[in-house]
């Protein structure tokens, strides 16, 4: 099959079997995340957005009025575009998106317009991991075909995360993956395609490393403590307890992340209690306050800095 | 120490300045009822668009449009495009075309990569703006791959080394392209004739220019190689010094090797240099 027709039939078939509601579009939507994870990722969505004065999300009247919605634009009502995320356009079905892609813009997370002409993306989506993760997930779920995989990647770029945000989130071993809502065996499918692995690797030691491996799979724009001036900046606040999807996270997991990172860091999580072997281990976070990023709440002993500090 | 941050935002912030003056067409919003009026046999107004805009639109839909297309130049005036490419070159800044021709690849899209590469050039910069761009690529593995693949680049062999000791040398590599290197490949140039020099240290490049202006481009901030010596545990730079400076060159940077191997000694030496020419000037 043609490469072009492929990407045709991305567009035009109803991608997702699998997650069939509306309110499955939403982050971490079919995940047992709490509350407050939840409303902490969001926050996290909406500060990247408005960076540079946009919002990232679908136009409420997808949700709210979605029938009155596409009656309107059936009947060529005049409107504003309507905003939709990448996700949720591949959710729908064929008949809904027709309809929508008579007045659209696809929501990138560099506030670009994307426009769409019903069957080609016109320009590449910016879009959260967490996003990317689940497009490709259902994709795979539904068809087992590594080539639309493939022709998937091109199509979208995950952008810039603040480090911290990824290991609260995405790193997480097997037993906690439902919390986020996602069968495990298809993302190891999922990570093989997208790495192109000639061999299955096998997570049965370290399950905790499989997202960020589909995360370097992908077309990103990294992991980084970003310094906004460009001067050279320290931080060591870190997310709760509480916001940490995987509670057994240790710092040297960590550490490892950063150094695979070139991000530089100082220091160890302090132990809150003499550990005997084998078991997990409790650390000391002593609450600070964050009002830049009031999820990162707590310190536990390291310090990361930003790639601009000089060595 | 003046530092040029090359990051995905200083492109979307220059690109938001670019799209301040012009617009894209309101009907790429509704483009799906345009093409089917032209599908239909309608006759359409032509549809004004962005150079980003034009640059980022797929085959399937350049080709519905045809010449049916009018892209902003700088001052904004819309030009004709004619069997898909532009009457004249038109001029934008280098972080804008960077992820231009970076989404151009990881589409694949290498007609457009050619268009970007033929008929847009990046805007002159200061020789301090320059220097600063001797970093790698920060580009997804994707976009690289077809940088080579389609020969806008050839793949070089990592060999920093300044001495001839071939047990130093790096172990068999491929650099990375670097902002300076496609800089010189969008046909950038240097506004002025800044004095820069250069001095390589194992595994560092460090340039400083007249203006004070220095940089050093050291291992921990692009991809690490090895040394062929496993006794040697100073790793390689990922980028390619030898090209990096001729890329200086090429866009106009007047630059030369000096004997200090820090910033400030550097900039002593350029202005000897000064002092001498202008007294061989003043002499003449």
């Amino acid at each position: 099959m043609k490469k072009s027709n492929i990407m045709l039939a991305i567009a035009l078939v109803s991608t997702t079997l699998v997650a069939n509601a509306a309110n499955t579009n939403k982050p971490f939507g079919r995940g047992a995340l709490s509350e407050q994870q939840l409303q902490a990722w969001q926050i996290n969505i909406d500060n990247g957005a408005s960076l540079l004065n946009c919002s990232y999300e679908d136009d409420p009247r997808i949700t709210e009025d979605m029938e009155g919605l596409l009656s309107d634009l059936s009947n060529g009502v005049e409107m504003n575009p309507v905003q939709i995320t990448y996700r949720t356009l591949l959710n729908m079905g064929p008949h809904s998106r027709e309809l929508i892609s008579k007045n659209i813009k696809i929501a990138s997370m560099d506030c670009k317009n994307i426009y769409y002409s019903g069957t080609e993306i016109i320009g590449i989506p910016i879009i959260p991991f967490e996003e990317a993760l689940t497009i490709m997930h259902d994709d795979y779920a539904n068809y087992q075909s590594p080539e639309r995989i493939l022709e998937l990647k091109k199509t979208f770029i995950v952008v810039s995360m603040d480090p911290r945000w990824f290991w609260a989130y995405f790193v997480a071993d097997k037993a906690h993956m439902e919390l986020i809502g996602l069968d495990y065996e298809t993302l190891v499918s999922v990570e093989h395609i997208l790495n192109e692995r000639k061999t299955q690797r096998s997570y049965a030691d370290d399950s905790y490393n499989l997202l960020h491996n589909v995360f370097l799979g992908m077309n990103n724009y990294g992991l980084d403590y970003f310094s906004p001036d460009g001067t050279c900046q320290q931080s060591e606040a870190e997310p709760s307890k509480t916001t940490i999807v995987w509670p057994e996270i240790s710092d040297e997991i960590v550490k490892s992340f950063y150094n695979a990172h070139h991000i530089k860091y100082k220091g160890k999580w302090k132990n809150k209690v003499d550990i005997s072997k084998g078991q997990a281990s409790i650390y000391q976070e002593k609450r600070i306050d964050n009002n830049v990023m009031p999820a990162f709440n707590v310190t536990r002993g390291l310090t990361i800095y930003s790639k601009s500090c000089e060595k | 120490m003046k530092k040029l941050l090359i990051v995905p935002l200083l492109a979307l912030m220059s690109t938001s300045a670019f799209a301040k003056i012009c617009k894209d067409d309101p009907r790429l919003f509704t483009i799906k009822s345009v093409i089917e009026k032209m599908d239909a046999g309608e006759t359409v107004k032509p549809i004004k668009l962005t150079p980003q805009t034009f640059l980022d639109m797929p085959p399937v839909v350049r080709n519905k449009l045809g010449d049916n297309i009018l892209v902003y130049n700088k001052a904004c005036v819309p030009n004709q495009v004619y069997q898909g490419t532009l009457p004249k070159s038109i001029e934008m800044p280098f972080p804008v075309l960077e992820n231009l021709l970076q989404k151009a690849l990881i589409r694949g899209d290498r007609k457009m990569a050619d268009v970007i590469l033929n008929q847009f050039i990046a805007t002159p910069i200061k020789t301090d703006d320059a220097v600063l761009l001797i970093s790698a690529l920060p580009w997804p593995q994707s976009a690289l791959d077809n940088l080579y693949q389609y020969k806008f680049f050839s793949q070089v062999v990592q060999n920093n080394t300044f001495d001839d000791n071939q047990e130093d040398t790096c172990d068999y590599y491929i650099a990375t392209p670097t902002h300076i290197g496609l800089y010189a490949l969008l046909g950038g140039k240097v506004l002025d004739s800044t004095l820069a020099g250069y001095y390589i240290e194992d595994s560092r490049l460090i340039i400083a220019t007249e203006n004070g202006v220095s940089t050093k481009n050291t291992a921990d901030m692009t991809t690490l190689a090895q040394r062929k010596n496993p006794d040697n545990y100073d790793l390689c730079s990922g980028i390619s010094f030898p090209r990096s400076l001729n890329s200086l060159t090429s866009a106009g940077v007047k630059i030369q090797a000096t004997g200090s191997s820090y910033p400030a000694a550097i900039i002593e030496d350029l202005k000897a240099i000064i002092i001498a020419r202008n007294n061989k000037l003043a002499g003449e």
